[in-house]
């Protein structure tokens, strides 16, 4: 069967001129806040690196593996962790002072799932604001969530180290493939802290 | 007009124009939208008594602030009718709470969705199901009330699909999820006022939760093995304890009008019920994972080998946590167990 309509069907939904509100929140908030990055450190020779962990995959012995390459490798005289208390939430404001207060560069782990990737990377933008050089490690598979963290941040082009597949986001890897990870990992990270942070 | 509207608004000649623009601005949940005009957004506010700025919360990890403007406006667009504006106000404000964790209930990958559970006067007066299909299609209140909380989620706190929301398969549940406790079917004391509100006032419960499992148990012989059909099956899918929230962790569990009726006949309260489920849900399990299998502990402290008789199935602090509600249609011998994601259930009046 075939219908044949008398006269176009959108017109039947013409109706006068009207305004509509939009319904999003617009970016601004972020702009009191942001000091864009933080000056690179000459060396880490000395410094003190804090590691935030949401304890995700295997975030702790990543952060394991990292911090004493970090410590025998590049002269780091300390290196602390901070536990955030879920996922996808800040650190404690007690952590929060204690980061500020002692740390020269930070490392944020572990961006395995949507909301942890996010919040992964704005510590470290957090951390940027505060004038500490930091840097985010995520999964290639989330690092979309990442980019979205850092646009409503303001810092658009804020670098993400990635890790890929065949490591799952969210599993806990074998003790071989996290020696291997914190190996490849390891020159990203210490050229986004020191220098002119650009990374090769 | 007595409230002056600070959001932007466009011009239009047409409503497909507008459903055009709506869609391209990243607006919608795919479905049409009602436009949300000033003069009705103004007519909302006047209705809460509230100012275009007030700040109902905050999502404090994306810098953002969401305004009671904000909220008519999502409200109107997913076809409220002003008088559910203050049930949408406080499933917002459940929501927005801290112990509501937006930013990780949102964002997730496991596309958790926002449950409105309501209770009081407001079920009746803005004719909210609770009874028959109180979890699907067929009540403008229900689908729009939950549909107004996603939008606002989508829209004022800007996860949109792809961008800051990482669903992986996302779920139907988010586009809308909204009922009623049946408080006028059970002699069961209301959720609302197991949790310290007045029998007189409205409240929503704000609860997201990943995935549900019905129980299916025609005529059970007894409370008891009926109760542990449910424990089994509830544990077959494990809560673990999370140190933000506390011993805020719950588990919400719908029971239908057939399992309430045997359990009421038996002189089961809420308060029994909570009593017999929760030792037995939290009860250490024996199950052995593979050799080498390990996992962060629970209290964040390191790692150790997963199974054991430290091993919590559902690790929650207390029986009030077991949250039951009495809900759905007679005929399908149902009672829903509704797994959370990483927030409380947040209780907030209307």
């Amino acid at each position: 069967m075939t219908v044949t309509l008398e006269s176009p069907a959108r017109s039947a939904f013409s109706i006068d001129v009207f305004q509509a509100l939009d319904p999003s929140t617009r970016r601004s908030a972020s702009a009191n806040q942001c000091g864009g990055e933080a000056v690179g450190l000459p060396s880490l020779n000395g410094k003190t690196v804090a590691f935030i962990s949401n304890g995700m995959g295997s975030a702790t012995l990543l952060h394991k593996a990292l911090a004493s390459r970090l410590r025998d490798r590049f002269g780091v005289a300390e290196t602390f962790l901070v536990r955030k208390s879920s996922v996808s939430v800040p650190p404690s404001p007690d952590d929060w002072e204690k980061i500020k207060d002692t740390a020269d560069a930070g490392v944020t782990l572990f961006g395995g799932c949507g909301s942890c990737s996010s919040r992964t990377t704005r510590d470290a933008i957090e951390m940027e604001w505060a004038g500490i050089p930091a840097v985010a490690i995520v999964h290639a598979a989330l690092a979309g969530s990442g980019h979205a963290m850092r646009r409503m941040s303001r810092m658009d082009d804020y670098p993400l180290l990635e890790v890929g597949y065949p490591l799952a986001p969210t599993a806990v890897w074998p003790d071989e493939d996290i020696e291997a990870t914190a190996d490849a990992l390891l020159p990203q990270i210490v050229a986004r802290l020191v220098g002119s942070r650009v990374l090769s | 007009m007595t409230t002056s509207l600070k959001q932007p608004s466009r011009t239009f000649n047409t409503y497909d124009a507008f459903l055009d623009d709506a869609q391209k601005s990243g607006w919608s949940d795919g479905l049409p939208l009602v436009p949300a005009t000033p003069w009705r957004v103004a007519e909302c506010l006047d209705l809460m008594g509230l100012e275009a700025r007030e700040v109902v919360g905050a999502v404090p990890s994306r810098d953002l602030e969401v305004t009671a403007e904000h909220v008519a406006i999502n409200a109107l667009m997913a076809g409220c009718r002003p008088e559910y504006l203050p049930v949408v106000l406080s499933a917002v404000r459940g929501h927005l709470d801290p112990l509501g964790n937006s930013h990780c209930t949102t964002a997730t990958l496991t596309g958790a969705s926002q449950l409105v559970v309501v209770n009081g006067p407001a079920r009746t007066e803005l004719g909210i199901q609770c009874g028959e299909r109180a979890f699907g299609p067929g009540s403008r209140a229900n689908a729009t009330i939950g549909r107004a909380v996603r939008l606002v989620i989508r829209n004022a706190c800007q996860n949109i699909p792809g961008d800051a929301d990482r669903a992986a398969f996302s779920s139907a549940n988010r586009y809308s999820f909204c009922f009623g406790e049946d408080e006028e079917s059970t002699t069961w004391t209301p959720l609302h006022v197991q949790r310290g509100f007045a029998p007189h006032t409205s409240t929503t419960t704000l609860y997201s939760m990943t995935d549900m499992f019905a129980l299916h148990r025609a005529a059970p012989s007894a409370p008891e093995s009926f109760l542990d059909e449910l424990v089994h099956l509830a544990r077959c899918r494990p809560i673990t304890r999370d140190a933000f929230l506390g011993d805020t962790r719950a588990v919400l569990i719908v029971v239908g009008p057939e399992h309430r009726e045997m359990l009421e006949a038996a002189g089961w309260s809420k308060a029994d019920l909570q009593a017999y489920l929760f030792p037995r849900l939290a009860a250490p399990h024996t199950r052995v994972s593979a050799p080498g299998a390990r996992g962060e502990s629970a209290d964040g402290q390191g790692l150790h080998a997963l199974g054991g008789p430290e091993e919590s199935c559902f690790e929650l602090t207390k029986p009030e946590n077991v949250l039951i509600v009495a809900a759905g249609g007679a005929g399908s011998n149902l009672t829903w167990i509704l797994y959370p994601h990483i927030a409380a259930a947040v209780t907030y009046p209307v």
